[in-house]
């Protein structure tokens, strides 16, 4: 039993870390809206195939979003990002992924998100890379994935990054279904962003928001009727709803008498 | 002749609660490492404890304003708790290792711990992870009033005001904790000696 519950001798943080954080934490909260600090993750659980191509560059409010959709339109930040990635897959998750599983990536200020998508499983990540400053980001993945061919309704999100535990700026990346024609995140605070929707998945970063606990993810069809609404925090492996898919076999949620039907995905 | 009086968490903390950044600093000063190797024993790693540390202090100042978060005139506690939350949302989804996703770059490699203390944390690692694998198995809540009171030290009476349960509630579950992982060891012991 004492072996058990024996745990290392404690430590002190590392001297420069210690000063680092110090630092950091002053800087946060005397410019409590460009917090860079914290990287705080939520990660889904499923994804699928492909490859798509295109750049281009988006007016985000004041800002200019680099958005590519495939590896030959990447800028030279995104490629950068997008070889973190891959780096980082190599280490963590070895999922058979090269440059042309890129099926989104968009870059803003220092940071990128990308999503992989292959013929069996994705990957996908945001990697913060400031000057003078340790690279970091986070990152999930599945390297089989049963649920690719289905959604839990229009959207599902796949990767949630954000500067504070509660919010704060966000990088998030999905997929949608075919009735989606567009993705909005409300912040909660009355400000919205909008997702970038390319080929049945999506990708969104914000800058300098305020995005908070209650925000949501709204989806609108092509008549810009509202079509879904759904928390952003919301841990990936709580529904609503269960869904089934059309032979009728249980695909997200828990058995349930309200199980509703998934939403085909395909690109 | 002056003297140095170490103001109490109550004082700091009704300074902090006016916006006093150099008395957050303090709060920071006196408690981040308890909450850095709080964080370390429930996760197994010093990087996602150097990251859920700044966390828990973001929402600390973020929350200056309440008085509630000081239990018996100390802020430990409540900070201890905070970060156990912050963790478990970090843990909530399995392939979460974000925090393992960091590199030094070059610039910063002349400031970097010596290779002694890198191995040594390195061992840390291996073995907080060891424990954590029989850990994990127990009921979130028996973990975490293990990590709490058994691991932190924070006396049952403070812990259980802050998780707003009864000291007996929070004494149960460490002793159902205690049995759990005794009857573990004596399961896994058995396995052990039928190979």
């Amino acid at each position: 039993m004492r072996d058990i519950l024996d745990t290392p001798a404690e430590r002190d943080l590392p001297p420069g870390t210690a000063v680092r954080m110090r630092a950091d934490l002053m800087t946060s909260i005397r410019r409590p809206r460009r917090r860079r600090t914290v990287r705080l993750g939520i990660a889904t659980v499923a994804t699928a195939a492909a490859v798509v191509a295109g750049v281009a560059m988006v007016p985000s409010g004041d800002e200019v979003q680099h958005l590519a959709m495939g590896s030959s339109e990447l800028s030279p930040t995104l490629h950068q990002v997008v070889k973190q990635c891959l780096e980082w897959n190599t280490q963590m998750e070895r999922i058979p992924l090269s440059m042309n599983d890129v099926a989104v990536a968009a870059e803003q200020d220092h940071r990128g998100v990308v999503l992989f998508m292959t013929d069996t499983g994705y990957f996908t990540c945001e990697v913060w890379m400031q000057p003078h400053r340790e690279i970091s980001g986070g990152a999930n993945g599945e390297r089989v994935w049963p649920q690719r061919d289905w959604l839990p309704g229009p959207v599902q999100r796949l990767l949630v990054m954000s500067t504070e535990v509660d919010g704060g700026d966000v990088a998030v990346t999905g997929r949608v279904s075919a009735r989606v024609q567009r993705l909005v995140l409300e912040h909660g605070d009355g400000q919205t962003t909008a997702a970038r929707l390319v080929n049945g998945v999506f990708g969104l970063l914000t800058d300098d928001a305020n995005v908070t606990r209650s925000a949501e993810l709204v989806s609108y069809d092509v008549n810009g009727v509202e079509i879904d609404r759904r928390p952003l925090f919301r841990p990936s492996d709580e529904f609503d709803h269960c869904y089934v898919d059309s032979s009728g076999t249980l695909v997200y949620g828990k058995p349930g008498a309200d199980c509703r039907p998934a939403e085909p995905w395909g690109r | 002749m002056t003297s140095q009086i170490r103001p109490s968490d109550q004082d700091l903390w009704s300074t902090i609660a006016t916006g006093d950044e150099v008395a957050f600093g303090r709060l920071f000063d006196r408690y981040a490492r308890a909450v850095y190797n709080h964080v370390f024993r429930l996760t197994g790693s010093w990087t996602l404890a150097e990251d859920v540390t700044q966390a828990t202090f973001l929402v600390a100042w973020r929350r200056r304003g309440e008085a509630a978060v000081l239990v018996d005139g100390l802020a430990l506690p409540w900070l201890l708790v905070v970060a156990t939350n912050t963790t478990r949302t970090e843990w909530r989804s399995a392939r979460r290792w974000w925090a393992a996703l960091r590199r030094l770059p070059p610039e910063r490699e002349a400031d970097a711990d010596p290779a002694s203390d890198i191995v040594a944390r390195l061992d840390d690692e291996r073995q907080m992870t060891k424990v954590l694998a029989v850990v994990r198995r127990l009921p979130r809540a028996e973990r975490e009033a293990v990590a709490l009171c058994l691991w932190s030290g924070v006396p049952y009476g403070e812990a259980a005001t802050v998780l707003g349960i009864s000291e007996g509630a929070l004494r149960s579950r460490v002793s159902r904790a205690r049995a759990r992982l005794a009857r573990m060891v004596t399961d896994g012991n058995k396995q052990e000696d039928e190979r």
